[in-house]
């Protein structure tokens, strides 16, 4: 299917509430920042992300009910975690795995143009897609022209987003 | 002046990594082009992809730093490759039939573009224009395909690299959204 345009009608963009962070960046910019610093504070995410404390609770709170993060201590400040998830989701013939690159990838488009510009244009399944062509790229069994052939997308478009999501693969 | 000995062909894989980060990327690529004393050599497809293909308006266009190092002097556009010389589309079929093989698709969806790289650097060589031929591209089945080939026309292992842009320059391989690290 080419997407040339958002389709926002698509398993990720339609997941109900359970993938409500998946829509919102900065809740999943917390759940990668907790990713890769275990144990970080309240506190800690309202110096680094630049959000008042109160949202910043507000999305905490959210994450854990979603599950995706837990606090990890008994005391004050409360110290969080995250889980590491891995959620199929499946409409149709689509399928689509929401794990935690994905939620990495989406919180990108807080700090990074190109791939804020490639999900408003392709939608978070196009990001999905252009994710696992990432992980294909890093492996080195796909060049950035196939993609482009494959998902008719211009080869530039195509570099961009690989270039743009190999730091989220090679981890 | 003589031959180059080095000669550099960079692929728009690398191309388009460094437009996008204009300020850093690009510069640590001209930093490069100096202080190897080479003028990088962009193939004809290359260019046209990295100047001539439609991007998006929410993308910033990067090719106009292509433009400017080729008035800067540092990179040039070459001529096509002679596809008339046998063994020039013979290695240009054989990448193709690699790249597809490597990645697991029809060779359909190799295009001249993938492959026209592989047949400069072996044309290069084969003319005695140069010593060793350097591809960069961050494209992995591209990179292998010309290290792997072009021995096979007679030439040593040494006159052939691949290199990655990161390779080339560290800086072209930062990441640079260290937040989420």
């Amino acid at each position: 299917m080419a997407t040339k345009e958002a389709n926002w009608a698509t398993p990720l963009d339609t997941g109900g509430e359970a993938f409500e962070l998946l829509g919102n960046a900065r809740k999943a910019w917390i759940y990668t920042y907790l990713r890769h610093h275990p144990g970080a504070t309240i506190q800690e995410i309202v110096e680094t992300l630049d959000q008042p404390e109160r949202t910043v609770y507000d999305y905490v709170e959210d994450l854990e009910d979603a599950r995706f993060v837990e606090q990890s201590n008994d005391g004050r400040p409360a110290e969080y975690v995250a889980h590491e998830i891995e959620l199929q989701l499946v409409e149709g013939d689509a399928e689509r795995r929401i794990t935690p690159e994905l939620i990495e990838a989406i919180a990108r488009r807080i700090r990074d143009d190109d791939v804020d510009a490639y999900i408003d244009r392709h939608g978070l399944d196009g990001l999905a897609v252009a994710l696992d062509y990432a992980r294909e790229y890093v492996d080195g069994s796909v060049t950035h022209q196939i993609m482009a052939r494959e998902r008719d997308i211009s080869s530039v478009e195509a570099g961009v987003i690989l270039d743009a999501l190999r730091p989220v693969v090679e981890g | 002046m003589g031959g180059d000995r080095d000669v550099i062909f960079v692929d728009s894989s690398v191309l388009i990594s460094c437009g996008r980060r204009e300020s850093t990327r690009f510069q640590a690529l001209a930093r490069e082009a100096r202080q190897r004393d080479v003028v990088f050599r962009l193939s004809p497809q290359v260019y046209a992809e990295v100047s001539g293909d439609p991007l998006p308006a929410e993308y910033s266009s990067g090719s106009s730093a292509v433009d400017e190092a080729l008035q800067e002097g540092w990179m040039k556009v070459t001529e096509s490759p002679s596809y008339s010389q046998s063994e020039v589309s013979r290695v240009m079929d054989q990448a193709r039939s690699f790249i597809a093989t490597t990645s697991d698709r029809s060779e359909d969806v190799v295009e001249k573009t993938d492959t026209e790289i592989v047949g400069l650097a072996l044309e290069t060589l084969a003319n005695g224009t140069a010593d060793r031929v350097t591809v960069v591209t961050n494209d992995i089945p591209l990179g292998k395909a010309a290290a792997s080939l072009i021995p096979q026309y007679g030439f040593d292992d040494e006159q052939i690299t691949w290199l990655t842009g990161g390779e080339l320059a560290d800086e072209l391989a930062s990441d640079f959204v260290p937040e989420f690290d």
